[in-house]
């Protein structure tokens, strides 16, 4: 009995497909860009022209950057500008280019008590919730988005720290639903936002402020410290990614009817 | 409620028009824990045996370790597999991180002490004479071995039960070392993450919807091996 | 027929944790013999046995074959668990039919050419015929004591090492089992057994021993011995 049930698992695990092979370009990106469906739009695309397969990891900005540095993965495709231009001059990584932008946008209760939809400047909505010390959570998990949330707090001169402030330590999704369990405040990329609005009762409150828009950079591993990594797929990606066709295709990227993405590459037609 | 009753419905129109991507990533969760606990197996079953009939130093306390590593969460192991097969960790050469391999090596040590253990405890409970009843008819060890294995088979049975369970379900350690790639490392735990994360949450009760399936099937599998025991033990 | 042979156990000794089991004892074995071992209970019987047998390893113990110089128990620990056939007390059932059980004993003998007509005459031998296909583990205790013994006629011991094979037998079942012992000695396997009450073994009985104060004596050497014989079948008649 065992020796046939065995034989049944050796059979399936015969005719399963093959795995697919390691010669895969390995991209680490942000959880934005694979879960909005952008990626599985752009890259069939790629691989049908080069012939590269792409291996998609999607994961924070802080790991996806961990990742290139330690050599595990051939390039990157991340939000934090800042983090970008370091792991480039610590000469982890070559060739930055631009790719697009997306936005940021602040969400919070329907009520909204500290008037944040009133406001003119980011910096002012986060001096109202400030000032009222009305709930706000905060991704606090090392993400592009969260280096950001701390950023703006620090140009609106505030700093955030009391019980009213949460740091929750989970993705976008989770975040966006813990603020509308709480009724509080928190920012999102519009993307994530757009993909969970039904289900939630907090709505948007304030956005299209320039300190809010949120570049998109693509940058290969170096060659030079990592000598095995693929830098010519990584190479043909940056090239492809920054291609007239590639831009315009971001630009024509639609979820629920919404532009998420506004292309950006300086080559870019 | 609503959410769940309509996302429900999602799932067994998803199940049942035949989405290839959903059977993929079945296809691919049952294709890596196969293989995993395929593998977890011998090593399982010889480890099991020294503990249960070898007598030497330290066997107390190996038994008190593979008890412990029972309640080891996945992500530890997750974690320090992650750090071992990066590619400036000590097997960084064999460039395993992110993919199917990694994936299963994750799951091959979530099941061993699993298997280690019940095997131990249904050698211990099953007779000695049994294996010195094989060794004074004459049956070498490695035949005697086969023998004893045989006697304890059902309980051998619920150990892969339980072993296959915890690695089929298991998201962090897969997510961490396999990455969640489409296609290739996608499985349906890991897929559940995703579809949650995304707020496509008709998917991930879908995929839930399909692993407790799986479940189903495999236990009513074991019923009905056990079935057929209890009638001619 | 089982070829003469002669073995021997010299200076074996045994301890558990801080109790000594066996101390600088012996027995010497030969075809045909059938010794009935008494002793009272935790006198270290059943440990004998699977000293002899090769399944326990002594503490000390030396182990002479034939002619030959006297050996280590654990180089000639092999060859005990190849030629001698230890029969646990509550005789080990295989998973499966009474069928298997035979069967799997047929199997490891090589010198069994057609196995499944040996299988069925040691099956009518041990007069369990018609009950192949019953599953071993609800055989009666008598039954189970018959396909032990039936696998031990397969394997074609030097030595048949017996655990108080009577015990919980009825009289019908006794007298089968006894009948089975007469015939193994009469092939010349050597047959010892270790039980409470060596009466049973009456006229089978080549030689008596009795285990006491961690050693092995000839029950009749000596009539203080007689005497303690004695006593503990009258122990065990009470």
């Amino acid at each position: 009995m065992l020796h046939r049930l065995s034989l049944l698992l050796v059979a399936i695990l015969l005719t399963a497909p093959a795995v697919a092979g390691d010669v895969a370009l390995r991209l680490a990106t942000t959880t934005s860009t694979a879960n909005t469906g952008l990626m599985d739009y752009l890259l069939p695309v790629f691989t049908r022209k080069t012939g590269l397969e792409v291996h998609l990891i999607a994961v924070g900005t802080g790991k996806a950057l961990r990742l290139g540095q330690e050599g595990d993965v051939d390039i990157v495709l991340v939000h934090a500008r800042a983090a970008e231009d370091k792991f480039v001059a610590d000469g982890h990584g070559v060739d930055r280019a631009d790719v697009m932008y997306n936005d940021f946008i602040i969400v919070g209760p329907d009520a909204d008590t500290a008037g944040v939809n009133q406001s003119k400047t980011v910096a002012e909505v986060l001096q109202r919730i400030h000032q009222n010390e009305l709930p706000f959570i905060s991704r606090g998990d090392d993400s592009g988005t969260h280096k950001r949330e701390l950023a703006l707090w620090e140009s609106a001169a505030r700093t955030p720290g009391s019980s009213w402030y949460r740091e929750v330590g989970q993705g976008m999704g989770k975040t966006l639903q813990i603020a509308n369990e709480v009724d509080g405040y928190t920012m999102t990329d519009r993307g994530t936002w757009l993909a969970y609005q039904s289900k939630l009762d907090i709505r948007l409150l304030f956005e299209d402020d320039p300190p809010l828009f949120n570049p998109y950079g693509i940058i290969a591993v170096n060659p030079a410290r990592h000598p095995d990594i693929d830098y010519d797929g990584a190479s043909k990606l940056i090239r492809w990614m920054t291609s007239p066709e590639a831009q315009k295709m971001i630009g024509e990227f639609r979820i629920r009817g919404q532009q998420l993405f506004i292309p950006s590459a300086r080559d870019s037609g | 409620m609503d959410v769940l009753l309509a996302s429900s419905a999602e799932a067994f129109r998803l199940l049942f028009s035949g989405d290839a991507e959903i059977w993929e990533i079945v296809g691919i969760s049952f294709r890596v824990s196969s293989l995993a606990i395929l593998c977890a197996v011998p090593p399982a079953l010889i480890i099991a045996f020294v503990l249960a009939y070898g007598n030497f130093f330290g066997r107390r306390l190996l038994i008190s370790l593979f008890n412990t590593f029972l309640s080891i969460p996945a992500v530890v192991i997750g974690l320090t597999l992650f750090i071992v097969l990066s590619r400036q960790g000590p097997l960084g050469d064999f460039k395993l991180l992110f993919t199917q391999t990694a994936m299963g090596l994750g799951q091959f040590l979530l099941c061993l002490p699993i298997l280690v253990c019940m095997v131990h405890v249904s050698l211990q409970a099953a007779d000695r004479a049994a294996w010195e009843t094989a060794r004074t008819l004459g049956a070498s060890r490695v035949r005697a071995f086969f023998t004893v294995i045989y006697e304890i088979r059902f309980g051998l049975m619920a150990a892969l039960l339980a072993g296959y369970g915890r690695i089929i379900s298991e998201v962090g350690a897969s997510m961490m070392l396999g990455g969640n790639i489409a296609h290739y490392t996608r499985n349906i735990p890991t897929a559940i993450a995703l579809e949650t994360s995304k707020g496509a949450f008709a998917e991930g009760i879908a995929l839930g919807m399909v692993l407790l399936f799986l479940a189903f099937l495999v236990n009513a599998l074991l019923q009905y091996v056990q079935g057929k025991g209890s009638i001619n033990p | 027929m089982i070829e003469s042979f002669r073995i021997g156990f010299r200076d074996i000794s045994k301890r558990y944790g801080g109790n000594s089991v066996l101390e600088q004892t012996g027995i010497d074995i030969a075809s045909h013999d059938c010794i009935v071992i008494t002793g009272k209970n935790g006198a270290g019987k059943t440990t004998l046995l699977r000293i002899i047998a090769g399944l326990e390893e002594p503490d000390r113990g030396r182990v002479i074959l034939d002619d030959g110089a006297p050996q280590r128990w654990r180089q000639q620990r092999k060859r005990l668990l190849r030629s001698v056939m230890y029969l646990h007390q509550q005789p080990y059932m295989l998973a499966g039919s009474l069928q298997r059980n035979i069967d799997y004993a047929a199997r490891l003998n090589p010198a069994i050419a057609d196995r499944a007509s040996s299988v069925a005459k040691a099956i009518h031998w041990a007069r369990l015929d018609g009950l192949e296909a019953q599953a071993a583990s609800s055989l009666s205790g008598g039954q189970k004591q018959r396909v032990a013994l039936t696998r031990a006629r397969l394997r074609d011991p030097q030595i048949l090492l017996l655990d108080e094979p009577t015990a919980n037998l009825d009289n019908e079942s006794r007298q089968r089992t006894l009948q089975m012992l007469r015939e193994f000695c009469d092939s010349g396997t050597a047959v010892i057994i270790v039980s409470h009450d060596p009466d049973v073994f009456g006229e089978l009985a080549t030689r008596e021993l009795l285990l006491q104060d961690h050693r092995i004596r000839d029950a009749a050497e000596t009539a203080h011995e007689v005497v303690e014989l004695d006593s503990v079948r009258q122990s065990r008649q009470r």
